[in-house]
């Protein structure tokens, strides 16, 4: 009997399952996978995905075959995440194809959890378990190279199963149930399912588990659902009353009369002052230096903020300084030092120096005045090149500042009527949705931070960290949750409203869009930019309702 | 294995073993020739047929009609300046009186 054993022990061990096989596992996989999507944006989510656990070797084989299939979180919780997004095309496209060829129904049942959130908790029968155990083999057998047979020549079960392992296979099973069966499990949820939302909970040792000792598997799958809207009250969107706050500074009359004022300073010479004191309308270069006033002198405290050297002080601006500072100087001669008090007031821009009693000394360095040119007709043309007479300029600046009014006003507006409508909006806003919307802001404002100043890799990378991405996500919880909430308002107000745009609008768009993209060589997937436009047409096609039918009332600030 | 051992012996029956026998073989013809109720295996170089053929039936208690052999080709290895070879092995493929037969592979399923 010795033998026997003997023998069957090393012919179990005759061929060590090396390379070829894992070679093998990811051909086998390959077929499986789809295309992943190609962003524009950094990848955040690509940093997550980390190889932590001997035991995953198989499936680190999907993972660096296919990135979007599984992710392997840093944390002790090593749930893997199925993308619904890449399956989501093979789930439609096998859905209905393979919909009838499970050979057993699949027991699901649902249940709600907060945050718009369904659990799903999957029991495959050992039957479909079998069926998928020997596509696996078939599968295997097909691609494995066992010494002593020509490729593709049967070979015996137990052979490949020496050759491959008992645990791989295993695992290979298991992923082709996983991924037979989840998107017949997903059949209720379809179409309502967040993309990228859909993981399995169930940790892949337990599957292991429970599949080696039962021979069928149960896992649990929660997938983050489309959120409903709520209005607060009902169609509350058709009477919109709102109210823009207008600042002054954009005034387009107001404004042109500055410009023009600005323009016709800069033409004139500046000249020293020699013989007089400071008057309204000279251009002085002053130190400042600022402390409190207090009864106690060690409590007598520099104000760094209101400290300035070399200002360069145009008295005629006089209005955006301090009230009282102006008057105080006036008369100062160069070389003279003046120290007067001024108290801040009530409405100073900086909150801690509202109401601080200050002395101030302030030493003037050096005194002009302006020699400016006649205001006639000649100077016309350098005031704005092209012009003849000043009217003209006075008018040309004045439909400038009228189309920075214009577009002012109507992005405040938007921004007014968006605020109301996401105050209105009650919604359980999904994990999922709310990390990506997140990650897009965040990534979008580093796009902002990496087009100012040219970022290293090691800043970029200390920046798109997943620690760095969390804290901005905590930071911007608020900002986050109603950027959510105007969005989904607007998508649920385009359809209830059953609003169109035109497809050229749409292929002109996408046109504009793509054209850009290739400008600057980047990479770009032609859906996701279509996707991206019309969500854009669609925003724009709402505002453009909600304007019409809500009241809107201007505020000038 | 010492060299002797390798070599044919006239009193095997008192010197040498079965564990001659070193393994199954499994390949597409070793299966094939499984429908022919002939079996493969791989033994120590220097075993006859007569030794073996005493061997598988004591031990399978089976009747042996037949013994082939073929000495597998050697394979070289080498260690920098020093030569060796694998395991030499001769193949021996064992026909059986129809009825008999050797339980060779364990069936079971994972």
């Amino acid at each position: 009997m010795e033998l026997c054993s003997r023998t069957l022990t090393t012919l179990l061990h005759l061929t060590s399952p090396s390379s070829s096989s894992n070679s093998l596992l990811r051909s086998t996989t390959c077929n499986y996978a789809t295309p992943s999507k190609s962003t524009n944006y950094f990848n955040l989510s690509s940093s997550q995905s980390h190889y932590h656990n001997h035991n995953h070797h198989v499936l680190h084989r999907f993972q660096q075959q296919q990135p979007y299939l599984f992710h392997h979180h840093q944390s002790s919780f090593s749930s893997f995440v199925v993308s619904a997004s890449s399956s989501s095309s093979s789930v439609a496209a096998s859905s209905t194809e393979e919909l009838d060829r499970l050979p057993a129904e699949l027991k699901v049942s649902e249940t709600q959890e907060p945050n718009s959130r369904v659990r799903l908790q999957v029991e495959v029968p050992p039957v479909v378990c079998e069926d998928c155990y020997k596509r696996v083999i078939i599968e295997f057998t097909k691609q494995a190279k066992v010494p002593g047979f020509r490729p593709g020549k049967p070979v015996p079960e137990s052979i490949l199963l020496g050759y491959v392992g008992r645990e791989n296979v295993q695992k290979a099973t298991i992923e082709s149930i996983l991924r037979r069966t989840l998107p017949h499990a997903m059949t209720s949820v379809t179409g309502k399912a967040l993309p990228d939302s859909v993981r399995i909970v169930t940790k892949f040792s337990d599957l292991e588990k429970i599949y080696s000792s039962q021979g069928s598997l149960r896992y649990d799958v929660l997938a983050d659902i489309v959120p409903e809207l709520k209005w607060f009250p009902d169609n509350a969107y058709k009477n919109l009353k709102i109210v823009v706050e207008i600042d002054s500074d954009i005034d387009a009359q107001k404004a042109s009369e500055q410009e023009f004022k600005r323009r016709y300073k800069s033409i004139g010479a500046l000249k020293v002052v020699a013989d007089r004191g400071l008057q309204v309308g000279d251009v002085v270069v002053i130190d400042i230096s600022a402390t409190t006033i207090d009864q106690d002198e060690s409590k007598i405290k520099n104000i760094p903020s209101a400290e300035s050297k070399g200002f360069n002080f145009d008295t005629e601006d006089g209005d955006r300084i301090l009230p009282g500072f102006l008057d105080s100087i006036i008369g100062i001669r160069p070389g003279e030092t003046k120290s007067f008090p001024l108290v801040f007031p009530e409405t100073w821009n900086q909150e801690n120096l509202r109401g601080v009693h200050a002395q101030f000394t302030v030493e003037c360095k050096e005194l002009f005045y302006r020699d400016l040119p006649e205001l006639d007709d000649s100077i016309a043309d350098k005031l704005i090149p092209g012009c003849t007479t000043v009217q003209q300029v006075k008018d040309l600046l004045l439909q400038r500042c009228q189309e920075v009014e214009q577009s002012a006003r109507e992005q405040a507006t938007d921004n007014a009527i968006l605020d109301q409508i996401s105050k209105m909006v009650e919604v359980d806003i999904p994990q999922s949705l709310f990390e990506e919307q997140g990650r897009q802001l965040y990534g979008a404002s580093l796009l902002e931070i990496q087009a100012k100043m040219n970022l290293n890799d090691q800043q970029l990378a200390s920046l798109s960290s997943s620690k760095a991405v969390n804290e901005y996500l905590e930071h911007q919880k608020d900002n986050i949750r109603n950027l959510i909430k105007q969005n989904l308002a607007v998508g649920d107000i385009y359809r209830r409203e059953n609003l169109q745009f035109s497809t050229e609008d749409l292929v002109k768009e996408v046109e504009n869009s793509i054209s850009e993209f290739k400008r600057q060589n980047q990479e770009y997937d032609e859906e996701r930019v279509k996707d991206q436009v019309q969500e854009i047409l669609e925003g724009a096609k709402v505002l453009e309702w909600l304007r019409e039918h809500a009241e809107i009332q201007y505020v000038t600030r | 294995m010492a060299e002797w051992l390798k070599r044919p012996t006239h009193n095997w029956r008192e010197s040498r073993f079965m564990d001659g026998i070193k393994y199954a073989v499994f390949t597409e013809k070793s299966l094939r020739l499984l429908g022919k109720n002939q079996y493969t295996f791989n033994v120590e170089s220097g075993f006859t047929k007569t030794e073996i053929k005493h061997w598988v039936e004591l031990f399978f208690g089976v009747k042996v009609v037949a013994v082939n052999s073929h000495r597998l080709p050697g394979k070289g290895r080498r260690m920098g300046p020093i030569l060796g070879h694998t395991m030499h092995y001769r193949r021996m493929i064992i026909t059986l009186q129809p009825g008999y037969s050797i339980p060779l592979l364990d069936r079971e399923k994972n």
